[in-house]
């Protein structure tokens, strides 16, 4: 007698239908996993745009002056502004009416970068009356090159400046005067294929609108300047913090547990409040 | 009976598959999760840092250590102490002498982790200008109207140096004149400073046409109402206990904070933590000294009694009227008085000290950010 070996009908179709619940079961959970990953990426990449606006943005205004000689906030709307955006800081060692010259040893580096002609611009201290704070001055003058130098022994840049000599006498400059640097920036809301973006451009170097966050939502980039009071203000000089709303979006993902496809949202607001204010 | 049976499937198969994916899909999802929460303590950590170091400028600008900072020459720098906030921050100033008026605070904040290591780092700036008291007497005592002079009560002109400071003043000047006073005061010696004889000077008496009330409240570059605007703080009535206050700890520091810290003008012999303490003292109304001493800057709105042998050394601007008694008590600097009046009786000296109205005003220096454009991100 031949043994036979294999399964019955019945053992082959409770192994089938086991088989389809276990089967149906995994691609069930393994979907349900995959959307919760996929959601779960979406959500980290939209805090993480939202949060770096409220690193990011906050560095870059919390440090313009918005009111005296010279403010530093240029046009104000609701989703773009135009400002001087500070770059650095040197200390002047030496100087003629057409040149500063600028320490640049170690210890004297203070700044994001290099002066870069064309696109950054100069600040200097004039100090008519070293021992009367009213007639000090921040004289904006433009840089037409950059050179290594030496101030004696040390290191110096050498910033080519056409001064004015009757605003700024060359006696109210003393050696130690500070220097700021700085560069024309816009941050702008726009829209590109479809989705709307914060760009960033610096005016002063005629830069074109490159994206600095998004995907954002319609209008989900909003400013709002208010004064000492907290009231809204349109008036430059009269700013004194900045209120920042971010609205970001996610690309459109299969939430867990849901039936079609959505895009994340996520917000944040911040008051940035101008350093360089009178009674900041 | 054993049966050796050959069963073969792949159900361990497929779950051994299901468990690796779905474990990896997990993973996955708890990695971006970690991802997740680390950048979002990354950005408290930044924020930390910047508080901190806000806090480490804020420090030094508000306690000014005129004495370490007047000392350092144009282009150097000090580093100060380190220092702690609650919550692992930390923040390092560093104080630059740019220029003879002009500073720039720096201060890295720094926020760190349970073994120290540095989770996030921030470096602010402020510009800060020196502001000194512009005041600088001509004349051992300047005033405004009749000064009377009896008993004891002398008034010297010649450039004195206060005890124990000789190995601080560098150089004596020229000497001022004794009194000086407008052309019309009358300036009168009873018993005691018959002919003036209490006064020494070059000249003994001065007149002035340039002297007055107005002129008098004229404090170089500021007015008294500005220098008394920032003053350390305001006293009034009777004091009798001025004087140095250091704290019990070693080492010693100076309680800036007490309104009765007026300095310690006892070089080498009295409380040395505040033998560089030269505050800015406001009496906006009238003001008694019965006893004790110090240095700085002292401003009186009223009028100012001087007995029990008080000692103060540096300049002394009145605008009431003036007047010591009994044992009086000892000014050395410069005396200036707009009120209609000085009469100075028992054991008074009024005596000229350059050196003391030099520290005093560079130790009564305060730095002040910039007017404009003074907060600084130094990256």
């Amino acid at each position: 007698m031949r043994t036979r070996s294999g399964f019955t009908l019945v053992e082959l179709l409770v192994a089938i239908v086991i088989l389809t619940v276990v089967a149906g079961a995994t691609i069930g959970l393994l979907a349900n996993t995959q959307r919760v990953t996929h959601t779960q990426a979406a959500r980290a990449s939209l805090q993480q745009s939202v949060r770096t606006s409220a690193s990011l943005l906050p560095a870059e205004l919390r440090e313009l002056a918005a009111s005296g000689r010279g403010a530093d906030l240029l046009v104000l709307a609701s989703d773009s502004i135009t400002y001087r955006a500070m770059r650095g800081l040197a200390v002047v060692c030496a100087v003629s009416p057409t040149e500063l010259r600028v320490r640049a040893g170690p210890g004297w580096r203070f700044g994001y970068r290099q002066p870069a002609p064309g696109r950054d611009s100069l600040l200097l201290f004039v100090d008519h009356d070293p021992a009367a704070a009213a007639d000090d001055r921040w004289l904006p003058l433009a840089l037409s090159s950059v050179a290594p130098s030496r101030c004696g022994a040390e290191p110096a840049l050498a910033l080519r400046v056409a001064l004015d000599t009757i605003a700024a006498p060359l006696a109210a400059i003393p050696v130690g005067a500070p220097v700021r640097l700085f560069e024309v920036m816009q941050l702008r809301l726009y829209s590109s294929a479809g989705s709307w973006w914060l760009g960033a451009r610096s005016v002063s170097a005629g830069e074109t609108l490159q994206p600095l966050l998004g995907p954002l939502l319609p209008g989900g980039f909003a400013l709002t300047y208010l004064d000492s009071a907290g009231t809204r203000t349109t008036s430059a000089d009269r700013v004194r913090s900045i209120e920042l709303t971010v609205r970001g979006t996610s690309d459109s993902v299969r939430v867990a547990g849901g039936t079609g496809v959505v895009a994340l949202q996520d917000s944040l607001v911040t008051t940035i409040r101008l350093r360089n204010v009178p009674g900041s | 009976m054993m049966h050796c049976r050959n069963e073969r499937g792949m159900a361990l198969a497929v779950a051994i598959f299901a468990l690796v994916l779905i474990g990896a899909l997990v993973a996955m999802a708890f990695f971006s999760g970690r991802l997740e929460q680390r950048g979002g303590a990354g950005s408290v950590y930044a924020v930390q840092a910047f508080e901190a170091a806000e806090a480490g400028m804020a420090d030094v600008i508000a306690r000014w250590d005129a004495t370490a900072f007047d000392s350092l020459a144009p282009g150097s720098s000090l580093p100060l102490d380190e220092a702690s906030l609650d919550g692992g921050e930390w923040y390092r100033p560093t104080v630059t002498r740019l220029n003879k008026t002009l500073f720039l605070v720096r201060a890295e904040g720094t926020r760190r982790g349970p073994s120290g290591q540095f989770l996030a780092r921030r470096v602010l700036g402020t510009l800060v200008r020196l502001e000194t008291p512009g005041v600088a007497p001509a004349a051992a005592l300047t005033a405004a109207g009749a000064v009377t002079l009896s008993q004891s009560a002398t008034v010297d002109g010649r450039d004195g140096v206060p005890p124990g400071w000789e190995a601080l003043c560098d150089s004596l000047g020229a000497g001022t004149a004794g009194i000086r006073v407008p052309p019309a005061a009358l300036v009168s010696g009873g018993s005691g400073c018959e002919s003036l004889g209490c006064v020494a000077g070059a000249p003994a008496v001065a007149r002035d046409t340039l002297v007055s009330a107005a002129s008098i409240e004229l404090l170089g570059s500021a007015t008294f109402d500005e220098l008394a605007a920032r003053a350390d703080f305001r006293v009034g009535g009777t004091i009798g206990s001025a004087g140095p206050r250091a704290t019990g700890s070693m080492p010693a520091r100076c309680v800036t904070a007490d309104s009765l810290n007026w300095g310690e003008p006892w070089v080498g012999g009295g409380v040395a933590a505040c033998a560089g303490y030269f505050p800015v003292i406001y009496a906006p109304a009238d003001l008694r000294l019965t006893g004790g001493r110090g240095q700085g800057v002292l401003l009186v709105t009223g009028n100012l009694e001087l007995s029990g042998g008080a000692e103060f050394d540096g300049p002394v601007v009145v605008l009431g009227a003036m007047r010591s008694v009994g044992s009086g008590g000892t000014l050395r600097g410069g005396l200036l008085v707009a009120g209609a009046a000085v009469d100075l009786a028992g054991y008074s000296r009024v005596v000229t000290s350059s050196c003391a109205v030099r520290r005093a005003r560079s130790g009564a220096a305060r730095a002040r950010p910039l007017d404009e454009r003074s907060w600084l991100q130094l990256y």
